[in-house]
């Protein structure tokens, strides 16, 4: 039972890698160069596609950046910058390579629910191929060499997306981003820096990547993420027992609005579905799995827009998101 | 040229000196030492009696000497460029990124404490 919550306060894993090419300067604005990077990945991997970022429209670029599989970064470089992607829909895996970032290469998969050990898998597979092929930027005593020194080592970048509501509310949440500092891991919000987490969603990852292996780096941030995942079930106990009828109600309205509302903004509707996704953890209302996560990502604007041409104004927007969001609520409640 | 605070080094820099009202040669050893210069100073011509200009005196060198001393420091260091890409290193201090994997042999020297500050070893 208490497996199963710690399943739903775990939203996604990441794993990343950061790689460059020797002796090449990291912002190259050279024509083609990473060219033969998506070649070898797309040889060696079945179902990858790539593409330019020149090439994707502004729309599906915003979209693509509210689901966090592109960064500002790479969507700025539209000199040379490419990405290489593939899904898979069984696995609930995203793989997205993006050529042109900060780094020359940044290797990142995801899954859903905790699966940091097969993200690390792919994301090494990745990396072996593209090592074969192209001399990659590395020394025996700093590791893989990166445009940052703060990613020398491993170069890896392990990460657990989290829904942390009660650790939120109590402001715990803050000791506990005190103290991981000194175990060189970092806590903070999906949308943005500090304890502030729209949606209470907060991305939990290792700090330094030299000193450590890649291995020691995952189980780390496993162990921690499962601590904190404890801690935010026994408060969430805690909050309802003390106010069983209060919870409950905000939960229920929440429900109400979400299921009645004509039009609704992504901030007000991303609120509402973090209490519902509480009352889901708590037991008091139920949905099918991983329906509640998803539509965190599918109610944002740009995605939004690219899935309807006529969602160009806000209010448009709204409309289409208000009726998605009651569409989803009534087909998948348990 | 000899170093005009201990006489005994080559000068390698011009400082600013309250105390002699102008700019002075002096070595790398001397540069970081300006209280060691007042003490010497004023026990010698004045003795007790102005304890609080002494102080002043050497309050004003020393909060002049770490900005010129940083200042000297920047403007010898903003001459290392790498070999393959050219960066300078003035601009890792302004942006914390580096411009190629060779920038990492360049620049060892003065990365190696900032990178034993990130990662703890």
């Amino acid at each position: 039972m208490k497996s199963q919550i710690i399943d739903q306060l775990i939203i996604s894993s990441r794993v990343r890698f950061a790689r460059n090419l020797d002796s090449i300067p990291f912002k190259t604005t050279q024509q083609n160069v990473f060219e033969p990077i998506s070649i070898t990945i797309k040889q060696k991997n079945t179902g990858f596609i790539s593409c330019r970022i020149d090439q994707l429209s502004d729309k599906v670029a915003h979209a693509l950046y509210e689901q966090h599989l592109l960064s500002h970064n790479i969507l700025s470089n539209k000199q040379n910058g490419m990405i290489v992607t593939h899904e898979d829909k069984e696995k609930n895996r995203r793989t997205c390579i993006m050529l042109g970032e900060e780094d020359h290469i940044r290797i990142q998969v995801i899954e859903l629910g905790l699966g940091l050990n097969p993200a690390h898998a792919i994301a090494k597979k990745i990396s072996n191929d593209i090592e074969k092929s192209h001399k990659i930027a590395h020394t025996d005593e700093l590791g893989y060499l990166t445009s940052c020194p703060t990613n020398l080592g491993t170069a890896m970048r392990a990460s657990i997306m989290m829904f942390l509501p009660a650790l939120t509310k109590t402001k715990q949440i803050e000791k506990i981003i005190n103290n991981l500092r000194g175990q060189r891991i970092t806590i903070r919000g999906v949308h943005g820096e500090g304890s502030q987490a729209v949606g209470y969603m907060y991305q939990i990852s290792n700090q330094a990547c030299l000193g450590l292996t890649e291995e020691q780096i995952i189980e780390k941030v496993a162990e921690i993420t499962t601590k904190i995942a404890n801690l935010e079930i026994q408060v969430q106990q805690d909050i309802f027992t003390s106010s069983p009828d209060e919870i409950t109600d905000q939960i229920m309205r929440s429900f109400g609005i979400l299921s009645h509302a004509h039009m609704i903004s992504s901030d007000e509707a991303t609120e509402h579905l973090a209490w519902l996704k509480l009352g889901h953890c708590l037991g008091i209302i139920k949905f099918k799995p991983r329906v509640l996560d998803d539509l965190f990502f599918l109610i944002q604007p740009a995605t939004i827009s690219t899935q309807n041409e006529r969602a160009e104004s806000p209010q448009t927007r709204d409309k289409i998101r208000a009726k998605k969001i009651s569409t989803v609520l009534r087909t998948s409640r348990i | 040229m000899l170093c005009e605070l201990c006489k005994k080094n080559r000068a390698t820099i011009h400082k600013l000196s309250p105390m002699h009202g102008r700019s002075i040669a002096v070595c790398s050893g001397c540069l970081t030492k300006p209280q060691t210069v007042s003490f010497t100073v004023t026990s010698t011509n004045y003795g007790i009696g102005i304890g609080p200009t002494i102080t002043s005196i050497e309050k004003t060198i020393t909060s002049f000497s770490p900005s010129i001393s940083s200042l000297h420091q920047q403007s010898i260091e903003k001459n290392i460029v790498c070999t393959n890409c050219a960066y300078e290193l003035s601009a890792f201090k302004k942006t914390s990124k580096l411009g190629c994997s060779v920038c990492y042999t360049t620049f060892k020297t003065q990365l190696a404490p900032i990178i034993k500050q990130i990662h703890g070893i």
